[in-house]
């Protein structure tokens, strides 16, 4: 056990390595079969896997065990930066996360992109993406974090406009990155910040990276020295980071466009691992936002919005893939809810649960994507459940868990609620129980669209194999719940049970009996359209925007580039004049000389005298 | 006025060959005839003969004026014939004195 957290660099740097062998053999051309890509790709995945479940084993039993392994990245004079790995409870935790998440999706990947020209690319991708999460969740220090924090962006960012020939992909990948953006740059401002006002203050330059092992110290000094509006500030620039990546409220839209690519990467990617970097990121920076009750309650603000609206936008939307995103953004409020009101345990848990029952919600999308030949509209899916029952019984398992009425869903959710009851919030619990109602609405409403009903069309034929995930995934689903901490103590958390049942029995009878929702037109609307927050955005970048890059345009041309051309212009000049005094008339040349001549002897006379008259006086 | 005119000083040597090397730069600017100009030339190189001769003539015991006369008398005559050598080339090219059919040199 010792051994593998000595190595836990090890798992980090396997995933490289293979991205690296791909990517050398697909431009030599040597490594041309798609077993081996998979296969070498499957075995540092489940050496990852191995240690992690050994490194987490390490830490669950000795409580408060940290292990660091940092080298100095960059050093001048006294400062320090360093880079390496930090092994403490929560990294491992979300270590185990990953890779048991990431092993069933490599597998399902091999069966969904086998017949893709691009699959060495595509493993490659995956590989570097488990490289920079691990790199993130291993970070020592703030300031590793956010170097493999933009390189899970940017592999987020490849991996959605995989298909980039296809430009509504290529577009959402450029969405994803500008929204990532915004929030990434937040987040280096308050890294930037936050390291100026440490140094500033404590006059020691080891605090300078803002290392997780000595956080409660940078957040005592940040808090004790820095005025209020300041701190609080600092802690919404970095929190900004979190939200982009989390894609909570103001910057939530991109990850219902980040659906175009490859379901695999949406199973893994965008409701699994990297959407949770932001809740782990509030994790390890809890000790710092803790120091403020305001900041505390944006997050929680934060949460409850997104959670609200997003679940809002998913039972109206068309496109199964939307829906499952829709509600990955609506999970994660619920995590932000949780770190908000201080359940962090909670929140963690949450975070794993959610984590296997989405990622496997999302590799059924994908075989009913296939089964009906690449379309995502709910409208043309109906009565799979006869033709493929375990393939039902597994998405059952995931929407009983989802909507948190049994399983590990509920487990995690009845955490979160033991926690609420004991600090007596109970607006924030009347809202959860509003959100778990919805969840559990649009859940089933894609139950019944997708499984229940009838439709006429063909199915395609699947490989059988591609199944052997998915049931392990729901495998997890069922028996997780039983490991999680706290159990049996659901005296309070009867009655959001109660609301989620209810809305599983309304989602049945609306859409077996009345199958239709528009009749509520003003919420169907607002709730179709999102609120028209895209149609915002949209406003701002294409109209406002622009006319701020025509002005800017404007600016350049004829400021900046009007000074450049003045200076052109009066070299053009001068070399003009010049070039019309060459008459080659000898004549003239001898004038020019002779005036010239004079001029300088004018000139010295001149000087001669006034030094004469200035010695004489 | 007959003092003026009569009672030669250093002045008068100074004007006349003030106006001696005046004709003489007018007439290298204006004048197109290629002879002309040499001729003219030879002006202002006497020009500032009479002036270093008048000087050495007004300052006591000086003869340096004078040797540095005959100096440039003996380069001017070579400098002349020269000129003379290189203007007959030049004639033979282009069958013309006037200076106006040398304009090579314009940028």
């Amino acid at each position: 056990m010792e051994f593998f957290v000595q190595n836990v660099s090890s798992i980090l740097f396997f995933p490289l390595w293979v991205a690296v062998v791909i990517f050398i053999g697909k431009i030599t051309s040597l490594l041309k079969s798609y077993k081996t890509i998979f296969g070498i790709t499957l075995l540092a995945t489940i050496w990852g896997l191995i240690s992690s479940i050994l490194v987490f084993a390490k830490t669950i039993t000795n409580m408060g065990y940290v292990f660091e392994d940092t080298f100095s990245f960059i050093s001048i004079n006294n400062l320090n930066f360093e880079l390496g790995c930090y092994v403490d409870l929560v990294s491992a935790f979300m270590l185990l996360v990953i890779f048991a998440v990431t092993l069933f999706v490599q597998i399902y990947s091999y069966f969904y992109m086998k017949n893709d020209e691009s699959f060495p690319r595509f493993f490659a991708l995956m590989n570097l993406f488990t490289f920079s999460m691990c790199g993130l969740v291993l970070a020592p220090t703030l300031f590793q974090t956010y170097v493999f924090w933009e390189l899970v962006g940017v592999t987020s960012y490849l991996l959605i406009g995989f298909w980039y020939k296809k430009i509504s992909a290529a577009n959402a990948a450029k969405k994803a990155f500008i929204m990532n953006r915004i929030g990434d740059f937040c987040l280096l401002a308050g890294i930037i910040l936050s390291s100026v006002l440490i140094y500033n203050y404590s006059g020691s330059a080891d605090l300078i990276d803002i290392p997780y092992s000595g956080i409660d110290r940078v957040a005592a000094y940040l808090f004790t020295y820095t005025s209020e509006p300041v701190f609080i500030a600092n802690c919404i620039l970095l929190l900004f980071g979190s939200i982009a990546k989390s894609a909570q409220f103001p910057l939530h839209t991109w990850l219902a466009d980040a659906m175009e690519g490859p379901t695999p990467v949406s199973a893994l990617i965008h409701s699994a691992t990297m959407v949770a970097a932001g809740v782990f990121l509030i994790n390890r920076l809890y000790p710092i936002y803790y120091q403020s009750h305001f900041v505390m309650n944006f997050i929680l603000v934060i949460g409850l919005i997104t959670a609200i609206i997003c679940a809002f936008f998913a039972i109206t939307c068309r496109d199964i893939k939307r829906i499952l995103a829709y509600s990955t953004s609506s999970q994660l409020g619920i995590m932000f809810i949780a770190l908000g009101t201080g359940a962090l345990t909670g929140s963690m848990i949450y975070l794993a649960s959610h984590a296997f029952i989405k990622s496997m919600l999302f590799l059924i999308a994908g075989i009913v994507m296939i089964a009906y030949s690449g379309s995502t509209s709910i409208d043309d899916f109906g009565g799979l459940r006869k033709k493929m029952p375990i393939l039902a019984g597994c998405y059952l398992i995931g929407a009983f868990a989802l909507a948190g009425v049994l399983f590990s869903g509920f487990s995690a959710k009845a955490l979160i609620f033991h926690h609420l009851f004991e600090t007596h919030s109970y607006i924030t619990i009347s809202f959860l129980i509003l959100i778990s109602f919805m969840t559990a609405f649009y859940i089933f409403r894609l139950y019944f669209v997708v499984f229940e009903g009838k439709s006429e069309k063909n199915i395609t034929n699947l490989p059988k194999l591609i199944l052997v995930p998915v049931s392990c995934l729901a495998l997890i689903v069922l028996v997780i719940g039983l490991f999680f901490p706290n159990m049996g103590k659901f005296n309070n958390d009867i009655l959001p049970l109660v609301f989620e049942v209810i809305a599983v029995a309304l989602a049945f009878v609306l859409y077996i009996k009345v199958t239709n929702l528009k009749k509520l037109p003003l919420l169907y609307n607002l709730s179709f359209n999102r609120l028209y927050i895209d149609n915002l955005y949209d406003f701002l970048a294409r109209k406002l925007y622009s006319k701020l890059a025509l002005l800017a345009n404007f600016i350049d041309d004829y400021l900046y580039d009007g000074m450049v051309g003045l200076v052109v212009f009066i070299t053009r000049l001068k070399s003009y004049i010049n070039s019309k005094m060459q008459t080659g008339v000898i004549q003239s040349y001898f004038a020019y000389s002779f005036l010239i001549l004079a001029l300088i002897l004018t000139g010295f006379c001149l000087i001669y005298s006034l030094i004469a008259y200035w010695v004489e006086v | 006025m007959a003092n003026l005119i009569f009672n030669i000083t250093l002045y008068h040597y100074l004007i006349l060959a003030l106006i001696l090397f005046v004709i003489g730069f007018i007439g290298v600017i204006l004048v197109k005839n290629i002879i002309k100009v040499l001729i003219c030339a030879e002006f202002m190189l006497t020009a500032v003969n009479i002036n270093f001769i008048a000087f050495s003539a007004f300052a006591e015991n000086n003869l340096i004026g004078f040797v540095f006369a005959i100096f440039t008398v003996a380069i001017g005559a070579i400098e002349l014939a020269i000129a003379l050598a290189i203007f007959y080339l030049m004639y033979r090219n282009k069958k013309s004195v006037d200076i106006n059919d040398y304009k090579e040199l314009m940028g």
